[in-house]
């Protein structure tokens, strides 16, 4: 089975979601059905959304980025925002997304906060 | 006095590959102005937030037009974008930041919100079953150092 679209990867429970030079409501609706099918086929607890490429969003990235969090609040996953461009850094802060969006990096550095997480838990647990 | 005077319009069909042209066809008629990067992005997201609006919520998707009037006054830009679809009931609800009627749609209710931040100046009109009109009005400060104007 492919678990790996153009945009997006599955990385054991998190998906890491490639974001696009242009985000809007034209390609927002592309990644929202490129992520609904790997929710489907998988367990994914966490997001990673890697702003990296992305030089230009509006509205449209912002729901997109709510849309995938309220999937995985209930497995009390996480959603990351890595990677940011100054030219997108404003509306990001505006958008109020940080208040449910960990900032990270890069990719690595938000796996790696994933990963404290489970350890953290596991501890907790025992 | 105007020293500077200048028009643009484009119409085109209300499907969601014409965002992207949307605001490209008015960025790159506002770049006689010298805007900086800034300004530009600015001009760029309230477009598309406009005729995203028109394309989801006017037309729900369906087959219409979009037209988008650009004027240029010595510094200052006006950006007109109008469509014929459903109109809009409650404008000052509307214009709330976090209100959408689709939230369905994963929108979040934070287009006019943005329209507002960046520009300078946000009108609405709109009449039910005709349309809505979305006036935006930036002034542009301009590059420093840059002296292309003076050489044209
Ligand atoms: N051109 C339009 N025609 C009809 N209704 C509109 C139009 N533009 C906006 N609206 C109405 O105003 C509401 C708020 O618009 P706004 O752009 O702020 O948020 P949104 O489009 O719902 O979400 P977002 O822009 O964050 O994706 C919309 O939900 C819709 O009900
Ligand atoms: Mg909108």
């Amino acid at each position: 089975m492919k678990t790996k679209s153009r945009l997006c990867e599955v990385i054991g429970e998190t998906l890491v979601v490639r974001l696009p030079e242009e985000l809007d409501h034209h390609t927002a609706g592309l990644i929202k059905e490129d992520t609904e099918e790997l929710f489907l086929q998988k367990r994914i607890r966490n997001v990673i959304f890697d702003y990296q490429q992305t030089l230009f969003m509006d509205s449209s990235g912002i729901g997109l980025v709510m849309g995938r969090y309220r999937e995985v609040r209930y497995l009390n996953g996480n959603v990351y925002i890595v990677g940011v461009q100054n030219k997108i850094a404003r509306i990001l802060e505006i958008s109020g997304l940080y208040r449910v969006a960990i900032q990270a990096g890069n990719i690595e550095a938000a796996l790696q906060d994933i990963q404290n997480r489970q350890e953290k838990n596991k501890v907790n647990e025992n | 006095m105007e020293h500077f005077n200048n028009q643009m319009v484009v119409e085109f069909d209300s499907v969601s590959k014409n965002e992207s042209f949307a605001r490209v066809v008015v960025a790159a008629f506002v770049a006689r102005l010298n805007p900086t990067l800034e300004e530009i992005a600015d001009i760029k997201t309230a477009v598309s937030e406009a005729v995203t609006n028109s394309i989801i919520h006017a037309y729900e998707n369906k087959d219409g037009r979009i037209r988008i009037e650009t004027h240029i006054v010595e510094d200052t830009v006006t950006v007109i974008v109008t469509d014929y679809g459903m109109g809009i009931d409650n404008i000052e609800k509307a214009m709330e930041p976090m209100y959408t009627s689709k939230p369905e749609l994963e929108r979040s209710g934070m287009g006019f919100a943005f329209m507002e931040a960046f520009m300078d100046e946000l009108f609405v009109e709109s009449e039910v079953g005709k349309g809505t009109t979305v006036t935006m009005r930036k002034v542009i400060r301009q590059e420093e150092g840059s002296s292309l104007e003076e050489n044209n």
